[in-house]
């Protein structure tokens, strides 16, 4: 136990010291599941809509298939991704093997499904009267969705902590994409699995905890528009 | 003010409305009465234009709606739906909220808010979530809202359905006082008779996806077109007869071995369909002296307590249905299986032609 102790103090004091490799890891790590986070909700998002709201030829089967991709394993969607971008690949000549950029197309893969799904799913709640009520007092067509959005706000930020929370602690395709390059590509999963192997428990301890934080920090912000306005406890029955 | 022309609506493929002409005047209390999967409210949807029918026009004071303009023009209406939907947040939020898509001042909100607080006596509610009004709060809340947005038509599906009766009976009499103060063009739905006889100035009757009858309240429910009209409005004794005699003044019209006299110009010989409004029905121990022409003993077959009055069934060679009070039942010493004598005057009948929709005579 005495490793694990001393891995806690070398961790806090990576922290305080603010370690500029740390740091960098850090911060590569917000950049890259941020953007792919954000890309997720750009292009999930209106899919979700699509699927909870409009009825076309194929709907059952794209849900069946945005469900699945739900529960895709993060080393396959990277399997296919360093193919794809890997030097001999179809799109060898777009040079983005072992970069951010590779790191971020894999872990959008990966989001996707999950905003889409949950959207869908959210929006699948929302009673269908309230595009309706909003029409009947003037809304257009935008503005009728917006209220429908609104009415799902809980969930769908619950579908961006998922994604974000997916994306953030996945190492298998990041790895296998980005390849851990130091100073380049390297984020917090790739390190603490490279410090792990390495015996460098304390760094690997620092790093996990930078991560916990992280992920909690961007939780905590979520969580707090999630529930702003709400009241605490919906159910009077267990104030 | 507003028209619809030849408009079908259809689900699915199912055609579920189907009206040729209809039209919306300014200042109305217009009535749409029907039973459940009459198309009323589909007819109110696309008048409100919160839907577009399948086929057919709508107009709006002599423009054609389509796709280009029917945004402006739906902001000048106001559809409350049968039960209340409430955005997340707070009672504020919610009743300022059509404003707010109409993208108004500040200033002009609070000045409305002011007002239709005041109106529907809503203050004390502003700053309450909308998950913890009661039903009758609720109601008055999403009167407030639709009324804040000073709509050209205010258009209302079934709005008091869902309350308890004596809510319901304070918030139409608040709703019929405000929207004759106001002037406010109205457009009513309702299964209620009551509620129609008293809200509307105009009423339609709507059956299976259709306008079966329009005209003033008290025209509708006094000559009814079809014996489904009759019953929808009120008439529970709707009798198969044929004209025997027509003297000039007087139909005779034998149903059974029993004969209406009714005034009106039938031929002998014609089928029609005798209709008289329990309320019309007197009721009495003994056949008294008098003028009423239609009088017919029978047996009190069934007893049916109607909150204030009783309703009951005579059989005296058909079923006639007629209302008392209590204190007139016990006075009069009636029981279920007693006899009695029904009396109707000649002017209360009113006759259908069999399979046409004109009526033959009027209640004077």
């Amino acid at each position: 136990m005495d490793f694990l102790f001393r891995g806690l103090a070398k961790a806090i004091e990576l922290l305080v010291s603010l370690d500029r490799e740390v740091v960098q890891i850090a911060w590569l790590t917000v950049c890259v599941s941020g953007a792919s986070t954000l890309i997720a909700l750009a292009l999930g998002m209106p899919l979700g809509v699509l699927l909870a709201l409009r009825a076309f030829f194929g709907r059952r089967l794209l849900m069946a298939l945005v469900n699945t991709g739900m529960g895709l394993p993060p080393v396959v969607v990277g399997l296919f991704v360093a193919i794809l971008l890997w030097r001999s690949g179809p799109l060898g000549g777009l040079n983005l093997i072992y970069t951010p950029t590779a790191m971020v197309i894999a872990q959008v893969i990966i989001a996707l499904p999950i905003v889409a799904g949950v959207s869908m799913a959210a929006l699948q709640q929302v009673d269908p009267m309230v595009a309706l009520q909003a029409r009947a007092l003037g809304a257009s067509r935008w503005q009728a969705l917006w209220a429908v959005l609104q009415e799902a706000r809980l969930p769908l930020l619950a579908a961006i902590m998922a994604a974000f929370g997916s994306v953030v602690s996945e190492v298998g395709a990041v790895l296998m994409v980005g390849g851990n390059l130091k100073g380049d590509t390297r984020v917090l999963t790739t390190a603490i699995v490279l410090e792990t192997r390495m015996g460098r428990l304390e760094m690997a301890i620092a790093l996990a905890i930078l991560l916990l934080v992280l992920s909690f920090a961007m939780n905590l912000v979520l969580t707090r528009i999630q529930q702003k306005g709400t009241g605490g406890a919906p159910f009077r029955c267990w104030r | 003010m507003l028209e619809v022309r030849n408009i079908e609506q259809r689900y699915g493929g199912r055609r579920v409305l189907g009206v040729p002409f209809f039209r919306v005047g300014r200042g109305e209390r217009l009535v749409l009465l029907g039973p459940n999967g009459s198309g009323k409210s589909t007819l109110l949807r696309l008048l409100s234009l919160v839907e577009m029918p399948t086929q057919g026009e709508v107009w709006h004071d002599g423009t054609r709606v389509d796709a280009g303009n029917s945004l402006a023009i739906r902001r000048r209406f106001a559809l409350l739906l049968q039960k209340p939907v409430f955005f997340r947040g707070t009672v504020l939020s919610n009743v300022t909220y059509g404003l707010r898509l109409r993208g108004l001042p500040s200033e002009e909100i609070k000045g409305r808010l002011d007002k239709a607080a005041a109106l529907f006596a809503i203050g004390a509610l502003l700053s309450r979530r909308v998950d913890q009004l009661s039903g009758g709060e609720a109601q008055r809340v999403n009167l407030a809202r639709a009324f804040i947005i000073q709509p050209e038509i205010l258009f209302l599906d079934e709005p008091f359905s869902a309350l308890d009766a004596p809510t319901r009976e304070e918030l139409l009499l608040e709703l019929r006082r405000i929207v004759m103060e106001t002037g406010q063009t109205t457009v009513l739905v309702t299964h209620h008779r009551e509620e129609a006889a008293f809200f509307g100035t105009r009423l339609a009757v709507m059956l299976g996806g259709a306008i079966c009858q329009e005209g003033a309240v008290e025209e509708v429910f006094s000559m009814p077109a079809t014996d489904a009209v009759a019953r929808l409005v009120g008439v529970e004794t709707v009798l198969a007869g044929k004209v025997t005699t027509n003297d000039g003044e007087l139909l005779a019209v034998s149903v059974g071995s029993q004969t209406f006299f009714v005034p009106g110009d039938g031929e002998p010989g014609e089928d029609v369909l005798v209709c008289v409004r329990p309320e019309d029905v007197f009721v009495s121990r003994y056949k008294p002296e008098g003028s009423v022409r239609n009088w017919f003993e029978g047996t009190i077959s069934d007893l049916r307590p109607y909150g204030r009055t009783l309703g009951l069934t005579l059989e005296c060679g058909f079923r006639l249905r007629a209302l008392v009070t209590p204190s007139a039942f016990r006075e009069l010493s009636l029981a279920l299986g007693a006899q009695a004598w029904a009396g109707v005057k000649a002017t209360s009948i009113h006759l259908i032609r069999r399979g046409g929709r004109s009526s033959i005579t009027s209640q004077l």
